[in-house]
């Protein structure tokens, strides 16, 4: 797994749900996003739990 | 300013006045029914006594001196003659005169027995509460009902039977309220507390009254009618009936009347005193007016939807609120609301003056409260409030200033609060904008018609005019109609297009060819200005619509045709409309997928503009056409219509089989059905599938330009089974989710053979609503018809009061600022909210789709 994901993964850990991140990392993986793509989409998928 | 202690309350107790509290409590011994002397002053000692607080503004209270308004009110009371029972404390009565023994009043357990469970109480009190604590006691009483010889004197206990609602017998003896205080007051403190009571504050017999507390005047203030003629209130009415018997009775047990003509009269004291607490005790015929009107008591007061509880303190009324008839107008904004000239010049905003402004308001002053835009009052900064006439408006003028608050009426642009009853859910008020309009009714967007659950039949609704700074920035900013496009039931889009609107979007994506001109038309008349895509002299419908769509918009999704494929055939690139049409699961209410889109993407205040523009494209386009929905759209052709006789035949013949095969004893039962349901599910399979497939040979066969088709694909109005029932065939009409069945012996209708089981005798309408049906039909038709009526007029008021009562249990649940969910006492509810965090109204369906937003980040 590319570092960045591993990172976004640890940093969001408290902050979304286990299978929302698991669901993301299989995705982005797949997907070969770059860090900066990875970082808009987790942050759009934040956007959708409360603050 | 005056400083406040403030105190917290710990608990509170209810207790039962004892006489002695309630001479205590009182300021006057009422002893006369009269009211008033002759010069209209209220009499000492009658139930008006200027002891008890005062009504009248010309006189002083003779307990505490205030005036009225300065002084609350004091009780006072009544000695009755003998005993009555209040007749609240009926249940409790009989139980405790079950459980002591009529001789030596004492419990009917012997006294090891009675301290256990004295301890016992006190115990379960201190650990689990007093709820609990009843319910042992409940239990105790219970244990005691049932014994018949009292273990201390030995003396055989008799039942006691009621008759309603205050009568008691013993053994066929009549029990007297003086009989049951005196067995009472022989009740040992330590029995009572086994009984429930906590003896510091209320005792058995204080539930039978010898004093009747008289509540003050000013509880139940007279009126003085147009006529100078006073007018009671119903309590003083009741009590002075009280009073009236009370000294009948005291003036014969003096003279030593019978006993029988005492006791009539001790029967109608009691009579009285009970319908003073309660005048709607079944088995008691209420006390009524002169006019036949029954009185309304204290119970009255406070209980149900119109007493104190759910009509003064729950509800309020308010001041600079309408109420009107709503209808349509597909031209104004979704966030505004027309309201008619007189509504505007009748509520008004609260204007501050400031050197800025003088002069724009005194513009208003100037037209005064007749003359629209105009102005009602104005406040001077000492707070007195001044009226603007054509006489003093030349003075107001001239006495203006900064500091001056103007109440000036209503204009285009000011906020209101709009709202429709039930209010369900928070969209059910919101805040639009004034725009006014000439007319008598408020009008309103019919595409903002979804979230209050408003039809033009006759609805109306409120409008409220929030009169302060802080009010009109939290409506504008919290609940303006923009900010509810998005429903938190699931995330859709509770605001969209509607009907024509939709319809006219289909048609102008379905392969519509305009002239340019007509099309710059058309987009200049909802609002758009730029078109520079439309480049040709004739230009596709599609790119009209893209002309509403920013540059930089993408979207895939899918028409109602292609969803079931899940095929994504609407797709937009940089702002235009390269494939699909346009029908409601792109733009509709609570599926507009697009609309969804647009929102996430750019915002509530453009999603509101772009679906107005959307809407009004769609009106627009159907105004240029023509539309209408003809009973032409369900002509068939001839061979279809045989097409279709054939088909109903055949699935009579199947029926008819199936029906023979059963009478001969040969149908084989499905698992867990009896023969007989195994018959009616293969009956009614087999008449399902006939009407289906009428549907979709009407579907297959129907004409694209059928405009009852065109709204059903577009998913405007209708569907494809709806043009079936009035073309083909109406099918099979279900009671209960059966067949009918029901009528008379052996047969539902006298025109069929007895046990018929075919198609036509047990409700299959073959016909279809064009063509008319059969007398059979029709009457079955109308069985079905008035099953569905009953049965939403009786669940409505059922769900009603459901939603009533949850609504009431979750009132006070709070999303805090640490994300927890938590009531009124701060205690918490959910640790996250939902359990998930997740904000519904911002996921799709209350999914959160990952796979969606790494597609929207690549742009795919």
């Amino acid at each position: 797994m590319a570092d960045f994901i591993e990172n976004i993964n640890d940093e969001y850990k408290d902050k979304l749900p286990k299978k929302i991140l698991k669901e993301f990392k299989d995705e982005a993986e797949s997907k070969g996003l770059n860090k900066k793509q990875a970082e808009e989409a987790i942050s759009l998928i934040k956007q959708e739990f409360d603050k | 300013m005056q400083d406040y202690v403030y105190k917290k309350i710990g608990s509170i107790v209810f207790g039962i006045l004892s006489h002695k509290d309630i001479e205590k409590m009182a300021t006057a011994k009422i002893v006369t029914p009269e009211l008033y002397d002759k010069e209209g002053y209220p009499v000492d000692g009658g139930l008006m006594d200027i002891r008890l607080g005062v009504i009248d503004p010309g006189l002083r209270c003779k307990t505490c001196g205030g005036k009225l308004k300065e002084c609350m009110g004091h009780f006072g009371y009544i000695e009755l003659a003998r005993p009555v029972i209040c007749v609240k404390y009926m249940p409790v009565i009989i139980d405790i005169l079950k459980c002591i023994c009529k001789e030596c009043c004492k419990l009917l357990i012997s006294d090891e027995e009675r301290n256990r469970y004295r301890e016992l109480l006190v115990k379960v009190e201190k650990e689990r509460g007093l709820e609990a604590k009843r319910k042992v006691v409940k239990y105790v009483m219970g244990q005691m009902k049932i014994i018949k010889k009292c273990p201390h004197c030995k003396e055989k206990q008799y039942s006691i039977k009621v008759e309603k609602p205050t009568t008691l017998y013993e053994n066929d003896k009549r029990l007297t309220p003086i009989n049951i205080k005196a067995r009472f007051e022989r009740i040992s403190n330590e029995d009572a507390e086994v009984l429930g009571f906590n003896i510091k504050y209320a005792r058995p017999e204080f539930m039978l009254l010898t004093l009747l507390s008289i509540p003050p005047v000013t509880m139940r203030p007279s009126i003085t009618l147009e006529s100078g003629e006073r007018s009671e209130d119903d309590l003083t009415h009741k009590l002075g009936d009280i009073v009236r018997i009370n000294q009948r009775l005291f003036e014969n047990i003096n003279a030593g009347a019978p006993e029988i003509i005492i006791e009539d009269l001790w029967d109608l004291l009691q009579y009285h005193v009970t319908t003073y607490f309660d005048n709607t005790i079944s088995q008691v015929p209420p006390a009524r007016h002169r006019s036949g009107q029954p009185l309304k008591t204290l119970i009255e007061r406070i209980k149900s939807k119109e007493g104190r509880f759910r009509h003064n303190l729950a509800g309020k009324r308010v001041n600079f609120a309408a109420r009107a008839v709503i209808s349509p107008d597909p031209k104004i904004r979704f966030n505004e609301v027309g309201i008619p000239l007189s509504v505007a010049m009748e509520l008004t905003v609260p204007e501050r003056v400031t050197e800025w402004n003088i002069e724009w308001l005194k513009e208003f002053v100037k037209k005064g409260p007749k003359n629209y835009v105009g102005a009602n009052y104005i406040i001077r900064p000492d707070g007195k409030k001044k009226k603007i006439t054509d006489d003093t408006v030349e003075q107001l003028i001239l006495e203006l200033a900064p500091g001056y608050i103007i109440e000036r009426h209503l204009i285009d642009g000011d906020i209101s609060i709009f709202n429709r009853q039930p209010s369900l859910h928070r969209m059910s008020i919101m805040c639009h904008k004034i725009k006014v309009l000439p007319g008598r009714s408020f009008r309103l967007n019919p595409g903002a018609c979804k979230p209050y659950n408003a039809d033009f039949d006759g609805d109306e609704m409120n409008l409220h005019i929030p009169q302060g700074e802080e009010a009109r920035a939290e409506a504008d900013i919290l609940m303006q109609v923009q900010s509810h496009i998005m429903t938190p039931k699931n995330g859709y889009n509770i605001i969209g297009c509607i009907e024509d609107a939709i319809t006219g979007n289909y048609l102008l994506t379905k392969g519509t060819i305009l002239k340019k001109e007509e099309a710059i038309q058309m987009l200049v008349s909802v609002g758009v200005e730029t078109f520079d895509d439309l480049t040709k002299e004739e230009v596709d419908g599609r790119d009209v619509f893209s002309c509403l769509l920013p540059t930089d918009f993408n979207f895939r999704g899918y028409s109602r045709f292609a969803k079931k494929d899940l095929k994504e055939d609407v797709v937009i690139k940089n702002g235009r409309l390269i494939s699909g049409i346009i029908d409601d699961h792109s733009i509709g209410e609570e599926n507009g997928l697009l609309i969804r889109e647009f929102y996430r993407r750019y915002g509530e205040d453009k999603t509101l503009d772009f679906i107005g523009k959307v809407f009004g494209l769609g009106i627009k386009m159907l105004l240029r056409r023509g539309f209408t929905t003809s009973i032409g759209d369900t002509d068939l052709p001839k061979e279809m219509n045989l097409n279709i006789g054939n088909m109903l035949e055949e699935a009579r013949n199947e029926v008819n089989k199936f029906i023979g095969v059963y009478h001969k004893g040969e149908l084989e039962a499905l698992p867990g059905k009896t023969i007989r349901e195994t018959l009616e599910m293969n009956i009614l399979q087999v008449l399902n599938k006939v009407r289906n497939k009428i549907g979709d040979l009407i579907a297959e066969t129907a004409n694209e330009n059928n405009h009852t088709i065109i709204m059903s694909r577009s998913g405007a109005q209708g569907n494809i089974l709806n043009l079936a029932q009035m073309a083909a065939c109406v099918g099979q009409q279900a009671l209960g989710g059966k067949r009918i069945d029901r009528g008379y012996k052996f047969r539902t209708l006298s025109l069929f053979g007895k046990d018929d089981l075919g198609s036509e005798a047990r409700g299959f309408v073959a016909r279809a609503f064009k063509s008319g049906l059969k007398p059979s039909e029709f009457f079955f038709h109308a069985m079905t018809g008035r099953d569905a009526l009953m049965d939403t007029a009786l669940r409505t008021p059922k769900s009603g009061y459901l939603y009533r009562r949850l609504a009431n249990a979750l009132q006070d649940l709070k999303l805090e600022y640490d994300n927890t969910v938590r009531d009124a006492n701060k205690t918490i509810i959910q640790f996250k909210y939902g359990e998930d965090g997740i904000d519904v109204s911002r996921s799709e369906g209350g999914i959160i789709s990952v796979a969606k937003a790494i597609k929207d980040v690549l742009g795919e």
